[in-house]
């Protein structure tokens, strides 16, 4: 078979080349392009098998690669300090752009303001926002929805539950929220009365859908009210979709089955049925509980007078909001923490730097100062963008998601950070080479063990230590007289 | 101890196609050819013999190459360290003297 049958195949192998090509020193790559485009001329005259032709052309890689590594042009991709900036800025603009086209992406970065009634209330026995510490015991919800509550219009309660719901023929696992059926009041969710009667007389389960799980498992079908589903095999029917409001309600439910009054009750004489209390504060009531938290004394059906907290929903939703940045800000902090074991060796205290004006320090600054913005910009979009593309479907599994990457991506890029500025020249800001240990007489008698550097600008030479002697704490810059320019000038 | 250069020593594939070059295969491809080697080693290898001034490059004439039609060629040559060297490598290899002499013409 010759590569006749295969038109296209020397224009590929071209273009292999080529792109191989550019892996090299550009003063290198005019003259690696040609041999090897004069040598494949050779071969494809030759009649070789089209796999043999495929076969040399590859064997440009290790060639390339043997060039690359050995040849004295052959510079770091991100010598440049200029180079460096510009790849950093595109990893930025590209992450910051993709998460601001991406509707869900964005509105993680953005979420959309509470838009829910602002007289609900969340009532817990200690001042906390956090779920698992606003739990109440069902038997004193009973206790205390019993007796009239002077501030306090409704009360609902749900206890948080995993079961399996049947949607079709789809078997998904819900978070359901066993709840009082005052919940689909408080959200303001009119169920209808032919769908509630439809309930008591098939005995079917009311269910109110949570907003999220209405568009991820029912496509935000808008005529899901009234749609029959089996909740643990019970039948169940949906008799509304709650507002987006809910989702700031502790814990996040896919969905809240309202229980009959007998049922809760139940619940009240099982052990360990905990759940969360949400009232509406009654008309009038001044106490702005749904801005901040404010304690309120309820009064059981038995006389006892408890103190408990009250948090507006709208000040949980506010906080549920600022989680992910929260998160964020201690991921920069676990990094800071971290910054000693990273900085053992002085970044660039240690160096002498008087002799340079203040406009090359500040260079230096203004340099680090933007690689931090940049690779912030990178470290927070980036990953909400890997945990979405990972397909993670809820808020909270996409955050947890983020906050992981987050806080591995952090010191690494601490790390790289400090470890490149570390190895460019204070003049010049381009990444010093030649990296040599030194020798065995500098170990033994200057008591200095590390790795000497050059700016192939000839401004000077850099002493890293790998690690800090009393002698040989910092780093040392030894800059270079003019009079060793002539050494460089070919090196360039 | 005055002039008393180390002499390279080669590994029996780079002293193969040392000796094909000096046999007169003295581009790529035809090194390859007579030595059986693959592309992705004849090419490192022309190169590393090449830096360590045991062969010399230099292109074919533009006027030949258009004569016939193809782009010129890279062509190799053994230099006179070269040829030291391959004499020390051949005692250290007998077989390389088998490899068929100038088998391919350059085109000057």
């Amino acid at each position: 078979m010759s590569t006749r049958r295969w038109p296209l195949l020397p224009l590929a192998l071209r273009l292999l080349l080529a792109t191989i090509g550019l892996s090299l020193p550009r003063s290198e790559r005019d003259d690696w392009i040609s041999e090897w485009k004069a040598e494949l001329h050779h071969v494809l005259g030759c009649g070789v098998r089209p796999g043999a032709c495929i076969a040399f052309a590859f064997g440009a890689v290790p060639d390339a690669f043997w060039i690359r590594r050995y040849s004295l042009r052959t510079r770091h991709w991100l010598e440049s300090p200029r180079r460096c900036l510009a790849v950093l800025a595109v990893s930025a603009g590209l992450n910051v752009t993709l998460a601001l086209l991406l509707p869900q992406v964005r509105q993680d970065i953005f979420p959309p303001k509470y838009d829910g009634p602002d007289d609900l209330v969340t009532i817990s026995p200690v001042p906390s926002v956090i779920g698992s510490e606003m739990e109440v015991p069902a038997a004193q919800y009973f206790a205390w929805n019993s007796h009239a509550q002077p501030e306090l219009s409704q009360i609902a309660f749900y206890r948080p539950t995993t079961l399996q719901a049947q949607v079709g023929t789809h078997l998904l696992s819900w978070s359901i929220g066993e709840s009082s059926a005052t919940l689909a009041a408080l959200l303001k969710v009119q169920v209808s009365d032919a769908i509630a009667e439809m309930c008591r007389r098939n005995g079917s389960l009311p269910i109110l859908l949570s907003r999220d799980a209405w568009r991820r498992d029912f496509a935000a079908d808008p005529n899901v009210v009234g749609h029959g589903l089996r909740i643990a095999g019970r039948p169940a029917v949906i008799v509304g979709v709650a507002p987006s409001a809910a989702s700031d309600l502790p814990l996040q439910m896919d969905a809240w089955s309202l229980e009959s009054d007998q049922a809760i009750h139940k619940l009240a004489f099982k052990r360990f049925a905990y759940g969360y209390m949400v009232a509406q504060l009654a008309p009038g009531s001044v106490r702005g509980a749904t801005k901040r938290t404010s304690q309120i004394e309820m009064v059981s059906d038995f006389g006892i007078r408890t103190h408990l907290h009250l948090v507006g929903l709208p000040s949980l939703a506010e906080y549920h909001r600022r989680i992910p940045d929260i998160d964020f800000l201690l991921s920069l902090f676990i990094t800071c923490l971290m910054l000693p074991a990273v900085l053992a060796i002085p970044l660039r205290t240690g160096l002498k730097t008087e002799w340079l004006s203040i406009r090359m320090r500040s260079r230096g600054w203004i340099f680090l100062g933007s690689k931090v913005l940049l690779l912030l910009a990178v470290l927070y979009c980036g990953p909400l963008l890997i945990a979405h593309a990972l397909g993670a479907d809820s808020p909270d599994a996409r955050h947890d998601l983020q906050t992981i990457i987050t806080v591995c991506a952090c010191p690494l890029a601490a790390f790289w950070i400090v470890d490149d500025q570390r190895q460019r020249c204070p003049c010049c800001l381009r990444r010093l080479t030649n990296p040599a240990r030194v020798g065995e007489r500098s170990r033994s008698f200057l008591a200095f063990s590390g790795m000497e550097y050059v700016c192939a600008e000839g401004h000077g030479l850099l002493h890293v230590p790998d690690y800090p002697t009393s002698w040989f704490a910092s780093q040392r810059w030894l800059p270079l007289d003019s009079s060793w320019r002539i050494l460089f000038q070919d090196g360039g | 101890m005055t002039g008393m250069a180390a002499e390279p020593k080669l590994s029996h594939t780079a002293a193969l196609i040392l000796q094909a070059v000096e046999s007169g295969f003295v581009y790529g491809f035809s090194i390859m050819e007579v030595t059986g080697l693959p592309s992705g080693t004849v090419y490192p290898a022309v190169r590393r013999l090449e830096r360590d001034r045991l062969i010399t490059s230099r292109w074919e004439k533009q006027s030949i190459a258009d004569a016939e039609g193809r782009p010129p060629r890279k062509y190799y040559k053994v230099t006179a360290e070269g040829k030291a060297t391959l004499a020390t490598a051949r005692k250290r290899y007998p077989l390389l003297a088998r490899l068929a002499p100038t088998a391919e013409v350059e085109h000057a």
